[in-house]
């Protein structure tokens, strides 16, 4: 453009520390071409960049125990951050499906009409990665069940049993926007691994278990009057139905489940 | 060479390059895994503030940062008080230990800087470091970045040059020693 000019300090400075696009980055190379004082400069500046940043890519010496200990108590507090988050929608959808089939209307709740028309996807979606967001944060010697206040309802939000076969691997908080909810994780018998999400409700409704597959993965959802909760898991349909069914305060009408939905999120 | 890609929320990769950032704040080894530790305390205290997908580098920086203002500060007030108290003053001035860090000569030369200049440099040294994500690590307006990195440029450059009388006995380093 104006090869005559100077470049500019400010525009040498910014090719250096890598601030400019790649046409900024050619232009000042070939305005450089023709300034054989400034492109040496640039060059001593790359040169000394270099060496800072070969300094601080230490790898020379082991980092002190405490504190990989410190940075891995930290790792999994945010990734225990990253799925709460998940996790939050998750739940928030399931109080919604559950809100949906019985009472968004007496209670005049807005409720996604789609969601509560296919009440499967979000929720199965969610779920189904809380098996795995879950999963990778398990490490041994967790397993204490934790207690979940329910503070509208008064008194605690109860956590199914789901029997002698599901062995408690953890339990994590789980913010709402209705409030806190809890999602446990249980190796079974088989070696499989389920989820369990509970929480208080915004809405009062009861609904039997209801089976739907998302992505593969079965999930169960139901609300027991003020509570609501979704089971998902790597175990057939059935079973996880069954599982679902046991630990769900019955008695449920006698009749054949619906058939399975099979839906995909479109969240 | 590109950044491993990494969880973003896995914070064990990047205390290589926190440890050194400590380091050179401190300018002591001891001094700079103190400093770590104790940033990754308050990591911890408010791993609430971390925005869950984005890179945890720069939010780890500041919190590096912001750590080492505040203990400089809270040694600043008991050194004070232990003057006016006419006590020993704590250990603030420690002999530096930096012979055990083998620095090569533009290192050496770095370490000479006053603070705010090594900060600049060495943030905006690290890969894929922008401009503005520096200032905001150092609480600083990106203008008033910009033209601090270039003093401390200068800064570096007259020291390198024999102003600070610093390796002028070495040859330049082929290769800079860890």
């Amino acid at each position: 453009m104006m090869p005559s000019e100077p470049i500019s300090d400010v525009d040498l400075q910014a090719y250096v520390d890598g601030q400019l696009d790649m046409p900024g980055r050619i232009e000042i190379e070939r305005r450089l071409q023709a300034e054989p004082e400034a492109a040496a400069r640039v060059m001593e500046e790359l040169r000394l960049r270099d060496e800072l940043r070969l300094f601080l890519a230490d790898e020379a010496e082991p980092i002190a125990p405490a504190t990989v200990a410190l940075a891995r108590e930290l790792s999994r507090r945010l990734r225990a951050r990253a799925s709460r988050l998940r996790l939050r929608r998750a739940i928030a959808a399931a109080v919604l499906i559950g809100a949906g089939w019985l009472a968004h209307a007496e209670f005049g709740l807005i409720v996604d009409q789609v969601a509560a028309a296919h009440p499967v996807p979000a929720l199965a979606a969610e779920a189904a990665a809380a098996v795995d967001l879950l999963r990778a944060g398990v490490s041994a010697g967790e397993g204490a069940p934790l207690r979940l206040a329910a503070p509208r309802t008064g008194g605690e939000v109860p956590i199914p049993n789901l029997g002698a076969d599901a062995h408690l691997l953890r339990v994590q908080p789980v913010p709402t926007p209705d409030g806190p909810g809890i999602a446990s994780l249980y190796r079974l018998g088989s070696g499989a691994l389920v989820s369990l999400l509970a929480a208080e409700a915004g809405s009062f409704a009861v609904t039997w278990p209801q089976p739907a597959t998302v992505n593969g993965r079965p999930t169960v959802f139901w609300q027991a009057g003020p509570f609501a909760y979704a089971l998902s898991g790597e175990v057939p349909g059935a079973e996880l139905l069954g599982i679902a069914r046991r630990a769900a305060p019955g008695p449920w009408p006698e009749f054949d489940s619906p058939s399975p939905t099979e839906g995909t999120p479109h969240g | 060479m590109p950044r491993e890609v990494t969880a973003p929320f896995d914070v064990e990769p990047h205390l290589g390059v926190l440890r050194r950032y400590a380091l050179v704040l401190t300018r002591d080894p001891d001094e700079a895994d103190d400093l770590l530790q104790d940033a990754l305390v308050r990591a911890i205290a408010a791993a609430g503030t971390w925005r869950p997908g984005s890179d945890a580098r720069p939010w780890l920086l500041s919190i590096l940062h912001n750590t080492h203002v505040s203990r400089k500060r809270r040694r600043q007030v008991e050194a004070a008080a232990a003057r006016e108290l006419a006590l020993d003053p704590p250990a603030t001035s420690a002999p530096r230990q930096l012979a055990r860090v083998q620095l090569g000569q533009t290192m050496t030369a770095l370490m000479r800087l006053p603070d705010d200049q090594r900060e600049v440099l060495t943030l905006v040294a690290l890969e894929g470091m922008a401009y503005k994500d520096a200032a905001e690590i150092l609480g600083l307006p990106t203008g008033t970045l910009m033209s601090r990195l270039a003093r401390a440029r200068e800064a570096l450059r007259r020291v390198l040059d024999g102003g600070g009388g610093a390796g002028q006995a070495e040859r330049p380093a082929l290769r800079v020693v860890r």
